[in-house]
């Protein structure tokens, strides 16, 4: 008895001690000792944004969530800064893809510290800064829980400074899992999650951050095949981005970061083949004669890619890639076989076996090309005087459409309502191929048009605009008088 | 005491109220023509209103199921012709029809025409007789005006022999393209609608909007969502000639071109003219006759069937729509086109308007339902071809929802034979449940992608649900 009294004692004595050491060292944490724990860990991240959005060029502030999760300063945020904010609010707004400068970070407890951008991770909507001021070392950081077994009705919390409502209060948000996705794997439903928490950590009952709150995007045509039927933010599990982070730590970094900020805002070079699959089940495969092991089925080939050029066709079943068993039964693994492919450098050969029904095999190569630009990554130019906005067209927008690779024109990106292009009734989406009779088939025929439409002054400007397989004309009425204010 | 006091100020309310009523009740009664002529009118057209119980086959959640709703209808002539709208009394398989006098008799269906929403149904005309029924007649169009007193008859949320009162708010409303109906068929094309004030509410749909003269103005067809008193009718001068056909032939026969139009407004400089002239071509769908007749996005049609156009406004559009549509099926017609300041003559020759539904089938022991490609569905939703059947719908928890077969896809083959038309479907089907494979494999495709769908039996063929 007197042992236990001893024991209970000893661990009473010990909570305060386990508080002051940090967050994520094992023990149950109340919620006061986690909230005063990680408050220290995370900080309003704000940052400048030069973007063109409605014809003009716009610079804002915006905000977002950052945790601090190296000793050195090494910051994860959530993707959502590469997409123009309206007015610091974090409303999503359109644009280009803005630049990205002045990273500070604002602490509840009054620190502040200036950041550069080292790169971000396109599938998975995250990014990373470094502290650089003053040279980071000691900094308070959260400690990642690398295994973790996550449960349906899972408690986990979630703190939050992003909204500057609360005078630099960190919000406490309880989050819970209420379903784990298949497909992505890794990936969780989470309840009581907002858009408020994109790039807020997770955290244990025990002060381990296990994930966080991500919104995973985007398009499977320019190569990223992560995408969950859930519009809404994610519950993001670090062993999904376990291996970036540890990359991205292990990188020896120069004085000078400018460079990786600004190689931190262009697309990821990675392999793609265009191709769109599904899994070849057991009994799918029995019933055609495959052999057994999975096996990807082509569902669509994207006109003008390496998959084409190969000779692959929609119904064909994959079975083998590089001599490997393609092992792809379920929805749930074909996330897998997709990194596999965009873990290829592009340009490399990739050696498929390709099985008919009842058996037979054949080889195909397929010479990787480079995963096309994303809507995301798409170049802007912009009118100002027209307030228009337009970006190359892109694969996604062309299949989005179902129209033809060479399709000629550039997409109306942004334009503002009241502008003269807007008030022409054109919106958003549709596909320019011709201004006053002028053709326009790329951003720079766009410029040379509307730079003769501004030399010209005509009373009226015909737009030909195309809209999925429908077209139809937009007339701006420009006051030319107004041209000297913008120029 | 207060008790007493609310005890007597209810009954000085009531009392008011009813003095009120009565007051303003008399005097109307007595000193209003208008008052008058409405009870008039009323009384005149009560007779031909119709209210309308048609139960329909749906296809959409995988099996055929039938579906009872509520419409108007009035009659048109002594020979039991019944007016209504498209979706309202369209593919139904059996119509049960309510006179103004509550008595409940069947009608059958006459002809049906979903682009302008109409429909004829036709009760015995011995009932006509009989129950002294008083058809109701078409307004002159010409007499149609903004500010006219109109009376709205129908049943509204099923409430039989409502009449409710307003103006015509505006004679030529034009809609914007792309409208389609509950069942999926494009409509609207080829009419502008009267807008009313009229109160018009779901039920009301097929009744007619009447003028103070008695004759009908419109037919009920739509109301504003999230509005107050924004009503639209059919106008007379466009049910009136379908209708017609209707009767005459059973259906409306028109001419499909597969041009898109934009008014000019005042672009005429752009084309180096002087005054308006001609309809801006928008769009021209691929494969269809305005394709084949040379006839490009931007070109300004300036002639058709050597008959000047002008389309200024986009209320002109429907007009212009009309007058295509209305050219006999599979005549070569001369347009003349201005095309990059050059005059172009060139020659279109129409072709029929095709069904803008197919059939439908249920699979009952697969577990979903198919619809026939029509060619013209095939030109309205882009398709690749008619060949194949569409899924309508899948049944939940059927083989064909565990295979993971999904509704909108086109089944181009089973057990690795093609399939092109509905009635393949059907054999193929026949003959595959008689035969009870434990398995059947689908090929699907959705626009450019294609997979496979496996139907699994446990034990054999399921039993149809």
């Amino acid at each position: 008895m007197r042992r236990l009294i001893l024991l209970l004692l000893a661990a009473s004595l010990c909570i305060p001690v386990l508080a002051q050491a940090g967050p994520g060292k094992g023990k149950k944490r109340s919620v006061e000792e986690f909230y005063r724990e990680a408050s220290g860990t995370i900080a309003t991240v704000e940052f400048i944004q030069e973007f063109l959005a409605n014809g003009q060029k716009q610079q804002t502030r915006g905000f977002t969530d950052g945790v601090v999760i190296t000793e050195e300063g090494l910051v994860l945020i959530s993707g959502r800064v590469r997409f123009p904010q309206r007015g610091g609010s974090g409303r999503i707004s359109r644009g280009s893809r803005p630049e990205l400068s002045g990273f500070r970070l604002h602490f509840s407890d009054g620190r502040s510290h200036d950041a550069v951008l080292l790169s971000f991770e396109d599938d998975l909507n995250l990014g990373l800064l470094q502290i650089t001021d003053p040279p980071a070392t000691g900094m308070p950081h959260i400690r990642f829980r690398k295994k973790f077994k996550p449960k349906v009705g899972q408690s986990l919390r979630s703190l939050t400074l992003y909204s500057e409502d609360y005078a630099r209060k960190p919000i406490l948000a309880p989050v819970g899992i209420n379903a784990l996705l298949d497909t992505p794997q890794d990936v969780w439903s989470l309840s009581g999650a907002s858009s408020q928490l994109l790039g807020a950590p997770l955290w244990d009952g025990r002060g381990r951050v296990v994930g966080v709150v991500a919104q995973v995007p985007m398009s499977p045509w320019a190569g990223r095949q992560v995408t969950p039927r859930l519009s809404g933010p994610v519950g993001l599990s670090y062993a999904r981005f376990a291996e970036w982070i540890a990359e991205e730590a292990a990188k020896p970094r120069s004085e000078d970061q400018s460079d990786a900020a600004a190689g931190a805002q262009e697309q990821e070079r990675r392999a793609w083949l265009g191709l769109m699959f599904g899994p070849l089940d057991s009994d799918l495969a029995a019933h055609l004669k495959i052999s057994e092991g999975g096996g990807v089925i082509i569902s669509r080939v994207v006109p003008s890619s390496p998959a084409e050029a190969a000779g692959l066709k929609p119904l064909d079943i994959l079975v083998e890639l590089d001599g490997q068993r393609i092992a792809v039964e379920k929805d749930a693994d074909t996330n897998a076989f997709s990194q596999a492919i965009r873990g290829y450098e592009p340009g490399s050969k990739l050696s498929f076996t390709r099985e008919e029904p009842g058996g037979e095999r054949s080889s195909l190569t397929i010479v990787a090309a480079e995963t096309p630009t994303s809507n995301l990554h798409a170049e802007r130019r912009s009118d100002e005087f027209f307030e228009i906005t337009v970006r190359e067209v892109t694969l996604d927008t062309l299949l989005g459409h179902r129209l033809p690779p060479e399709t000629p024109g550039v997409i109306v990106d942004g334009l503002t309502a009241a502008g003269w292009a807007g008030l022409s009734g054109m919106r958003v989406g549709g596909i320019i191929q011709r201004i006053a009779g002028h053709e326009v088939s790329d951003l720079d025929s766009f410029e040379a048009a509307m730079k003769i439409v501004r030399e010209q002054k005509p009373a009226k400007v015909m737009f030909f605009v195309r809209s999925g397989r429908r077209t139809r004309f937009f007339v701006a009425e420009p006051d030319w008088s107004e041209l000297k204010d913008t120029e | 005491m207060l008790l007493g006091m609310i005890r007597t100020l209810s009954v000085f309310l009531f009392v008011a109220l009813g003095f009120l009523c009565l007051n303003s009740g008399t005097s109307f009664a007595k000193n209003s023509d208008l008052q008058q002529t409405i009870f008039d009118v009323q009384e005149s057209a009560l007779s031909a209103l119709v209210n309308i119980q048609p139960i329909t086959e749906t296809f959409s959640r995988g099996e055929r199921r039938k579906q009872a709703s509520v419409g108007s209808g009035f009659l048109i002539d002594t020979k039991g012709h019944i007016v209504t709208n498209f979706h309202v009394a369209g593919k139904a398989s059996k119509l049960m029809v309510t006179l103004f006098n509550k008595e409940r008799i069947e009608a059958e269906l006459i002809g049906e025409d979903p682009q302008t929403d109409l429909a004829v149904i036709r009760i015995d005309p011995e009932l006509v007789k009989l129950h002294r029924m008083k058809p109701l007649r078409w307004a002159d169009p010409e007499d149609l005006e903004v500010g006219r007193f109109v009376l709205a008859l129908g049943s509204p949320l099923a409430l039989a022999r409502t009449m409710t009162f307003g103006v015509v708010s505006n004679t030529d409303r034009y809609l914007p393209e792309g409208m389609s109906l509950p069942s999926g068929e494009r409509t609207g094309d080829f009419n502008t609608w009267i807008q009313t004030d009229a109160a018009i509410n779901p039920g009301n749909s097929g009744g007619p909007l009447i003028d103070l003269s008695g004759k009908v103005v419109g037919v009920n067809a739509r109301g504003a969502m999230f509005a107050d008193n924004i009503g639209f009718a059919i106008p007379a001068k466009t049910a009136n000639k379908v209708v017609h056909s209707l009767i005459g032939q059973g259906s409306v026969s028109r001419s499909y071109t597969g041009v898109s139009f934009q008014p000019l407004k005042d672009w005429e400089l752009l084309f180096g003219l002087e005054a308006p002239r001609g309809a801006l071509v928008s769009s021209v769908a691929s494969g269809s006759p305005g394709e084949r007749a040379g006839l490009q996005a931007g070109d300004l049609l300036l002639s058709y069937d050597s008959v000047d156009i002008t389309v200024r406004f986009e209320e002109e559009l429907p007009g212009l729509y009309q007058r295509l549509a209305d050219t006999p099926i599979n005549s070569a017609v001369p347009l003349q086109v201005l095309r990059n300041d050059s005059e172009l003559q060139l020659e279109l020759t129409t072709q029929a308007t095709g069904k803008l539904s197919g059939e439908k089938f249920e699979a009952s022991a697969w577990g979903f339902t198919v619809e026939e490609i029509t060619e013209q569905m095939a030109y309205e939703r882009e398709l690749l071809s008619s060949d194949g059947v569409l899924v309508k719908g899948v049944l939940t928890g059927g083989a064909a929802q565990r295979g993971e077969l999904s509704r909108g896809v086109i089944i181009e083959s089973i057990d690795h034979e093609p399939l092109v038309s509905l009635k393949q479907f059907e054999e193929r089907y026949t003959d595959i449940t008689n035969s009870s494979p434990a398995e059947v494999l689908l090929q699907v495709r959705r626009y450019e992608s294609k997979s496979w769908v496996l139907l699994q039996f446990e034990g054999g063929q399921e039993v149809g649900q």
